[in-house]
């Protein structure tokens, strides 16, 4: 009644009002003066304790009026198809807002709508109400129950996401995370014990497939042990199904064009060394930071190859993140971006990309990182070849490729000359684009020849 | 530091930067980077961790030097 009146007694303070009762003493989350208001907050905090791991359960009462809005569906969905645990209580009185029930409303059994979204439902006489417990009464037993059966279906969601691409039916899985929650690593463990011999066509969708070779920040901190060497394999096995297919796609899907230059290295490479000379041991630069600034700065410059193709049309993006591919020990590649590339010194670069490159083996790469890449790089001229022409990884629309760094006969102002060079090349998606490449290594080899400006 | 110490100290810091890798096979005039697959940052990582251990400067000149486990552990005994 404070509040009611405005007083700084009242649950809110006095300044809820009549409208706006609230007490988070006692985890009421609020009244709400919108019809069916309160129905997307309820989502939203059994979301957050969901994501939390908080073993809670979100109730919330709405009114038959409600039900004919926008809001009431989306909830029901979102709070079924996430498995959230939420209980909806509608509080029919068969006359919202004083309009009969049966004059608004085809169905008039509000009970059964929660049916289409999969979700149990009873109609419950609110003047007579039936538990398990003596006389009816309403249980530990009964909300424990409720509870345990939302919870049956939790899976995390990269493990989700994992398991429609591996075609691993969530159902047979055993979950060995909190409160039996479906990790990633369980879905790989299925798929590599379970698999049946032909393959299960599983749903393609761009994204998550870029997703996919993630491996979850929590395994980087076990202890390394048994655990940690029989795990390995299966996620090799797994990253190694992720790759074929996404490869396999982009073979497929993406018209790919060619084009490469031999780019003389001879100005970056000394620059670099007179660097690496005055700077204490821990800062010095590898040729590829200096690479990979160019090629980011070359991506920035020449737009219409730093995006994704999708729906059957270019969408540039609006920043550089450079895809890096990383061998992992073992077997193995994912290709985390290093965020704003382009804006980076290359001192910063070279940082970030030791940095990276060390997480990537250790299995602590952030899930942004591995979705984010607006374009990807691979140097394979670390293991020897002189050229590498690469497979786009999608939507991506471009690959850049960097051979070894070589010494070859070369003419300079007519003459010969021993210098480093290394080949540069770009396949890109002839759909997006069907010149710019050549345009994007001219800019390269140009980048490369004022390192200092890089 | 001796020729000897110096090799097995090469030896341990391979183990750490790469695990997978069994440095006992290595033999003497093998090239490391090429044998064990090392990328030009696992070599950096390389050439800190000796520099740290030894406790000997290694300038940018001197990665040659450190191509096999014989010529790194002339190297590293060396003035």
């Amino acid at each position: 009644m404070a509040e009611m009146y405005g007083k700084t007694t009242g649950c809110s303070g006095g300044l809820g009002g009549s409208m706006h009762l609230f007490d988070v003493k006692t985890r009421f989350y609020g009244g709400n003066a919108i019809v069916g208001g309160g129905l997307p907050l309820a989502v939203g905090l059994a979301l957050a304790d969901r994501m939390r791991g908080d073993a809670r359960v979100t109730a919330c009462f709405f009114g038959d009026g409600a039900v004919a809005e926008g809001e009431f569906h989306e909830c029901l969905n979102l709070a079924a198809l996430w498995q959230l645990p939420v209980l909806f209580c509608c509080e029919n009185n068969f006359y919202a807002m004083g309009t009969a029930l049966d004059r608004a409303q085809a169905q008039t059994d509000l009970s059964v709508r929660a049916a289409s979204y999969g979700m149990p439902s009873w109609p419950v006489d609110g003047m007579d109400v039936h538990g398990s417990g003596r006389g009816g009464a309403i249980t530990r037993y009964d909300v424990e129950r409720a509870a345990a059966s939302m919870r049956r279906d939790r899976v995390t969601p990269l493990a989700r996401r994992l398991a429609a691409e591996l075609g691993v039916d969530l159902k047979i899985v055993t979950g060995t995370g909190a409160g039996g929650a479906v990790r990633a690593d369980d879905v790989r463990r299925a798929a590599t014990a379970d698999r049946p011999a032909e393959e299960a066509p599983g749903p393609v969708t761009p994204a998550p497939e870029a997703r996919l070779p993630e491996v979850p920040a929590r395994e980087g901190r076990q202890p390394a042990g048994p655990a940690t060497t029989v795990r390995r394999p299966e996620r090799a096995e797994a990253m190694r199904l992720a790759i074929a297919r996404l490869m396999s796609r982009s073979k497929r899907e993406i018209p790919h064009y060619y084009v490469s230059n031999t780019v003389d290295l001879g100005a970056a490479l000394s620059w670099l060394r007179e660097r690496n000379r005055s700077v204490p041991m821990s800062a010095r630069m590898v040729p590829a930071a200096l690479l990979l600034k160019a090629a980011a700065l070359a991506a920035r410059e020449v737009p219409e190859l730093n995006g994704f193709w999708a729906e059957d049309h270019f969408v540039p993006a609006p920043a550089v993140h450079l895809g890096v591919a990383v061998s992992l020990r073992g077997g193995g590649l994912i290709t985390p971006a290093i965020h704003d590339a382009a804006d980076l010194p290359a001192a910063e670069l070279m940082s970030r990309l030791r940095d990276l490159v060390n997480r990537a083996r250790a299995g602590r790469v952030r899930g942004s990182e591995l979705t984010d890449a607006t374009i990807t790089l691979t140097n394979l001229g670390d293991q020897g070849v002189e050229s590498v022409t690469g497979v786009i990884y999608p939507p991506q629309v471009a690959l850049v490729g960097l051979g070894k760094i070589t010494e070859r006969p070369w003419a300079v102002n007519g003459l010969l000359g021993i210098r480093p060079v290394v080949i540069t090349t770009l396949a890109a998606d002839h759909r997006a684009d069907g010149y710019t490449g050549a345009r994007y290594l001219s800019l390269l080899a140009e980048l490369l020849q004022k390192p200092e400006e890089l | 530091m001796t020729p000897e110490q110096a090799c097995v100290t090469i030896k341990s810091v391979l183990g750490e930067i790469a695990p997978d890798a069994d440095c006992d096979d290595l033999s003497a005039e093998a090239d490391i980077r090429d044998t064990l697959g090392l990328d030009s940052l696992d070599f950096l990582n390389f050439v800190e961790m000796l520099s740290q251990r030894s406790g000997k400067r290694i300038d940018e000149d001197d990665y040659p030097q450190l191509a096999t486990l014989a010529s790194g552990s002339a190297f590293l005994a060396g003035p």
